[in-house]
């Protein structure tokens, strides 16, 4: 015996979803789609920022604040002073570089200590055993992370090489530092070995400071900074890990807000597809209200349909988005390839609210998809749809010029916004007011161009035209979600090229020449000596050789760092060379 | 059982469908409504059903007034006391035979396959109870509605045009179920049909015209 409820739930809800499994399995995937981009993004995201937030917390140890310089490091004869500063408990002075190695595209991030202060700062856990300890003082070895070890697949005992200058400068690897204790690729080595292999002779990067017990650290932050010369700055290392994941932010919004879109337009083609079935369905839903389904019986089974493509979607869509995100990870980085996150082997781990989360934002995006066609399900009068012929009627009522003429204006009003915490949310919101104003505009285009359809012709071309102009209603759904796909799609197409070609813009006009020799990215160890480019120079075929330096400098602790590009400007070719600050010199 | 006094119903900015309709129907009572095109009878039937409301007098179901129900208690009344044939059949595609004659049942929170297989077996299609409607031909298929609409014992049927689309042969063998089945149930029912040989299947045949309801002389 089949009980009641069953048979109601197959009437109104399972059926419906057989007879028509392209319509479900179109909305099943745009839901899918969505939640597993989604999922995907925020996992790869969160794992990276975690670890790196992590990562960068573990190279201060237990500092309390930290003097940071840039890249070229500041004198070190400002270490004495701020260590002498009362309230200091431990003043650990630290050298560290981004070497690059020879013969490979990514870098290496080498620290140099001074073991005996730090090992007052670090957790024994992070620094080599005791007893190996004093053999850092030795002038060539470094300790690696297992993760460097095994991605620059070395052992205790051999050599590596790193570039200082363009010269190859050899490091025997001592010993691994403890699994754990640092999960990026890191190389640990005597501060004396690192200023004088490394080039840095008499500089520091860093100073680690921990505080006597019940000193207020912003008090000593203040007395602190008051020593310091333009361009280092003291902080906290909750500030640097901060702003080690706030480099990537920017480019982590732009790729939550292209997730959200995406879930937008599973919402709306879930509306799209449900708003159609409910108009094919409307004397099936007439004859089941004749027969006594009341009409919050009918909004909630429309909704239920909607709750179980959400339910089926999202399910799939957390499958997809771990699916991928492990890919991600293992095939391309965390950063998707950007390089914000080199040197980093984040591990994938999803905790149970996250889970929850992203099925629950699948559900709802269904759900909300559901909503207006539910309604009018619900709202169906049986007496007129039971007549053949009343399917177009719910659809007449579509109308939207005003609400479409409002959105578009305050689109354009959020154009004009200002970034939000340095962040373009005015921008994304101004897309969504544009999309849904279009949307909006849909059945008026619609009608307007269905009436312009030829009335003579062949016999099949009258049929054709009358048709659509019979069922404008529903081409106007229909449209509406071809509107809504492929302006993402154009979207992402616009944003990717236009990124290359800023990019190929801004190459051509910095990058005029025929060939280019790198010795290193901002802030690498890699130079060339004056010597050296007098070589290159003079080489024969050469006609002119420029040469640019680049390096980052710190103007706000909480903000990433400026790249400075210092590279010769002929008098007469200056405006050209600064092109952006012709632009923004000349912009009213 | 059914009392319908001086009912009038028109479509906004017109003129009257019909005015003071009159009809009284009891247990078993079996009727059938004639009248031309556009006079509106299915208006009518929809009137008694509950799913249109009127613009003057007043309808009497098993003694609930209707005009006096909120649209919650309408559905309510509907799904217990009256059972539906409409011309097109309007069988769910998605459910068997079965399911499509157990729905009114189930919509009362009720199942009872043996009244299903019953009444399927007495309108004469038992065999073809685990069928889909696109299985059965279209005298089929009424007859799967007239089980439909007898299935949880209504105390009124209504059919509006259940013939129309059948051929004469099969629309005389849903015809007949049709009346046997009410008869052995002892519902009431009302008939809305352009057919004088369908409505002579009736116990007495009513005229429809704008100014009421009034016995129609000859068939």
């Amino acid at each position: 015996m089949t009980p009641a409820w069953w048979l109601l739930v197959r009437a109104t809800v399972l059926g419906p979803m057989r007879e028509a499994p392209a319509r479900v399995a179109l909305s099943l995937l745009a839901i899918a789609l969505g939640v597993a981009l989604g999922f995907a993004i925020h996992l790869i995201n969160r794992s990276a920022a975690q670890d790196m937030a992590s990562a960068a917390r573990r190279l201060f140890g237990a500092a309390d604040l930290t003097v940071q310089g840039p890249a070229s490091g500041f004198d070190e004869r400002l270490y004495p002073r701020i260590a002498r500063v009362p309230g200091v408990a431990v003043a650990s002075p630290v050298v560290e570089v981004r070497a690059r190695l020879p013969g490979r595209t990514e870098t290496l991030m080498l620290q140099g200590i001074d073991i005996l202060k730090a090992a007052r700062m670090q957790p024994l856990a992070a620094l080599p055993a005791s007893r190996a300890r004093m053999e850092l003082f030795a002038g060539d070895t470094v300790d690696l992370s297992p993760s460097a070890a095994r991605h620059l697949q070395v052992q205790p005992g051999d050599r590596i090489r790193v570039q200082v200058g363009i010269d190859p400068v050899p490091l025997t690897v001592r010993g691994l530092l403890p699994a754990g204790a640092f999960p990026q690729r890191i190389g640990i080595t005597d501060i004396g070995t690192a200023q004088w292999k490394l080039g840095l002779l008499g500089r520091l990067t860093r100073i680690d400071l921990r505080l006597i017990p019940g000193v207020n650290p912003e008090q000593m932050r203040r007395a602190v900074a008051a020593l310091l010369p333009p361009g280092v700055q003291v902080t906290t290392p909750e500030v640097e890990a901060q702003e080690a994941i706030g480099l990537s932010r920017a480019y982590r919004a732009n790729l939550t807000a292209l997730a959200l879109v995406a879930l937008f337009t599973g919402a709306f083609l879930v509306f799209s597809t449900q708003a159609l079935a409910v108009v094919r369905r409307r004397r099936q839903i007439a004859l089941l209200r004749a027969l006594g389904l009341s009409a919050r019986g009918q909004l909630a089974a429309a909704l239920a349909e909607g709750a179980v493509i959400g339910a089926l979607g999202s399910a799939i869509g957390l499958a997809l988005g771990y699916a991928l995100s492990l890919l991600a990870l293992k095939r391309i980085g965390s950063d998707l390839g950007a390089g914000y996150f080199a040197g980093l082997e984040p591990t994938l781990q999803v905790a149970g609210w996250e889970w929850v989360l992203f099925f629950g934002l699948g559900l709802a995006v269904a759900l909300a998809g559901t909503w207006l066609p539910a309604r009018e399900a619900g709202r169906v009068a049986p007496a007129r749809a039971l007549k053949s012929g009343d399917e177009e009627e719910p659809l007449r009522r579509l109308r939207g010029r005003a609400p479409g003429t409002a959105l578009m204006a305050v689109a354009g009003g959020a154009l004009l916004l200002p970034p939000i915490d340095g962040l373009p949310l005015a921008g994304y919101f101004a897309i969504a007011c544009f999309l849904l104003g279009a949307v909006a505009w849909m059945p008026t285009a619609v009608r307007f161009s269905f009436a312009r359809l030829p009335r003579g012709g062949a016999a099949w071309l009258q049929a054709a035209a009358a048709h659509l102009r019979g069922t404008a209603g529903q081409a106007t759904v229909s449209v509406a979600g071809v509107l809504v796909s492929v302006s993402l799609m154009v979207a992402m197409a616009i944003m990717v090229t236009s990124f290359r070609d800023s990019l190929d813009a801004w190459l051509g006009r910095m990058l005029p020449a025929d060939l280019y020799l790198r010795a290193g990215q901002a802030d690498e160890a890699g130079f060339f000596s004056p010597a050296e480019q007098r070589t290159i120079a003079r080489t024969p075929g050469i006609a002119r050789a420029d040469f640019t330096r680049y390096r980052e400098l710190l103007l706000r602790a909480d903000a990433p760092p400026v790249t400075l590009i210092a590279k010769p400007l002929p008098s007469g070719r200056a405006g050209e060379l600064l092109w952006l600050w012709t632009l923004i010199a000349i912009a009213p | 059982m059914l009392a319908v006094e001086d009912l009038t119903k028109g479509y906004r900015g017109s003129q009257a469908l019909f005015a003071g309709v009159d009809l009284t129907l009891a247990a078993g009572d079996y009727v059938a409504i004639m009248g031309e095109s556009g006079v509106g009878k299915s208006t009518l039937l929809n009137l008694i059903a509950g799913l249109d409301v009127p613009d003057q007098g007043r309808i009497l179901l098993d003694g609930d007034e209707l005009s006096g129900l909120d649209e919650v208690s309408r559905t309510r009344l509907r799904r217990r006391k009256l059972g539906f044939v409409f011309q097109a059949f309007l069988l769910l595609p998605h459910l068997t035979v079965e399911q499509n004659v157990a729905l009114p049942l189930a919509l009362n929170g009720l199942s009872d396959d043996r009244r299903v297989a019953d009444l399927l077996a007495a309108v004469g299609i038992g065999d073809k109870g685990q069928r889909f409607p696109r299985e059965l031909s279209e005298g089929e298929m009424q007859r799967v509605a007239v089980a439909r609409a007898l299935v949880h014992r209504p105390l009124l049927v209504l059919a509006d045009e259940p013939t129309g689309n059948l051929d004469p042969e099969s629309a005389g063998q849903v015809l007949a179920v049709l009346r046997e089945q009410l008869k052995r149930d002892g519902a009431a029912g009302v008939l809305v049909t352009h057919s004088p040989g369908a409505a002579a299947t009736a116990d007495r045949v009513l005229q429809l015209t704008r100014a009421g309801l009034g016995a129609r002389e000859t068939l």
